[in-house]
């Protein structure tokens, strides 16, 4: 039993995940690790009522993910780790959650964003993020749903890593 | 007149209110809305502008229960009153809706045209 799938998704638990990726790779559980999710009730409770029926759904805080993601495993559990941004996915591979692979689903546009794909946009902070775990070893592996072709985020990002 | 709003992924919500057009002809106060490539927060905001001025409600229709777009219509219904949001979206929906909006306040209407869209499913 295992970690299926760790993607970075600033929408979180939404279709593509539920009905894209978890059709696909059939979780047991999704967990999203997202603090402010984790201390808002409602929102919480809207996350949980989200999945499918035959899917658990877990809100947890960054800081607990690690212990709730290895006490799932061990209790034979396969599981999809939803992160909403670049620098909760390093802050989680800093707390010892470690990982090789490191899905890149959707980063959406805002102010002071540059557009990798149509999917992908990064600012300073994400870059730094990114780079920081490509120097722990993890290859960031961008594909919004389950078929589309796997691109390697730093190939997209080429000459603009050091320019964003 | 309560206005509608069809908020789905991709195109699809243009394609239901063309679909409407075609079938009772073009609906001013029925409009369309695609989450393509907006995060969260920007989902909110245009849906917020879409909903434009309070008037005598709106209701927004989605197509997937769980789905980015439905999350961003839950949110706005509980901020707002005049809000009301369905989802599992079909033409039948639609066109209870147009039929029967300027005759039934925003509850009920929203009621009706829950049980439209499931009458519409046959197996």
């Amino acid at each position: 039993m295992s970690l299926l799938l760790i993607r970075i998704d600033d929408r979180l638990l939404h279709g593509q995940v539920t009905q894209g990726w978890g059709s696909v790779l059939n979780p047991d559980r999704f967990v999203v690790a997202n603090d402010t999710v984790a201390g808002n009730e409602w929102e919480r409770e809207m996350y949980e009522s989200s999945a499918p029926e035959r899917v658990a759904v877990s809100i947890v805080t960054i800081a607990e993910t690690g212990e709730r993601v290895r006490e799932w495993i061990e209790a034979g559990e396969d599981i999809l780790l939803l992160i909403e941004n670049p620098s909760d996915a390093l802050e989680l591979y800093r707390s010892g959650l470690t990982f090789d692979v490191l899905n890149m689903g959707g980063l959406h546009h805002r102010d002071g964003r540059t557009r990798i794909l149509p999917y992908v946009c990064l600012d300073r902070n994400d870059v730094e993020a990114l780079s920081a775990l490509r120097d722990h070893g993890v290859t960031v592996e961008c594909a919004d749903v389950p078929n589309s072709e796997r691109k390697d985020l730093f190939a997209c990002l080429g000459s603009r890593e050091n320019e964003i | 007149m309560i206005r509608g709003i069809v908020f789905t992924h991709a195109n699809l919500g243009e394609a239901f209110c063309e679909s409407v057009g075609s079938i009772l002809g073009i609906q001013e106060d029925l409009v369309c809305l695609s989450n393509n490539e907006l995060s969260s927060e920007q989902m909110m905001d245009a849906l917020v502008s879409t909903t434009g001025p309070e008037g005598d409600g709106i209701v927004v229709f989605t197509a997937l229960f769980g789905g980015s777009c439905w999350q961003t219509a839950e949110r706005l219904q509980r901020e707002r009153s005049d809000v009301r949001h369905i989802t599992g979206t079909n033409l039948p929906m639609l066109l209870a809706f147009i039929n029967k909006r300027e005759e039934t306040a925003l509850d009920d209407l929203v009621d009706m045209v829950a049980g439209y869209g499931h009458r519409g499913i046959k197996p």
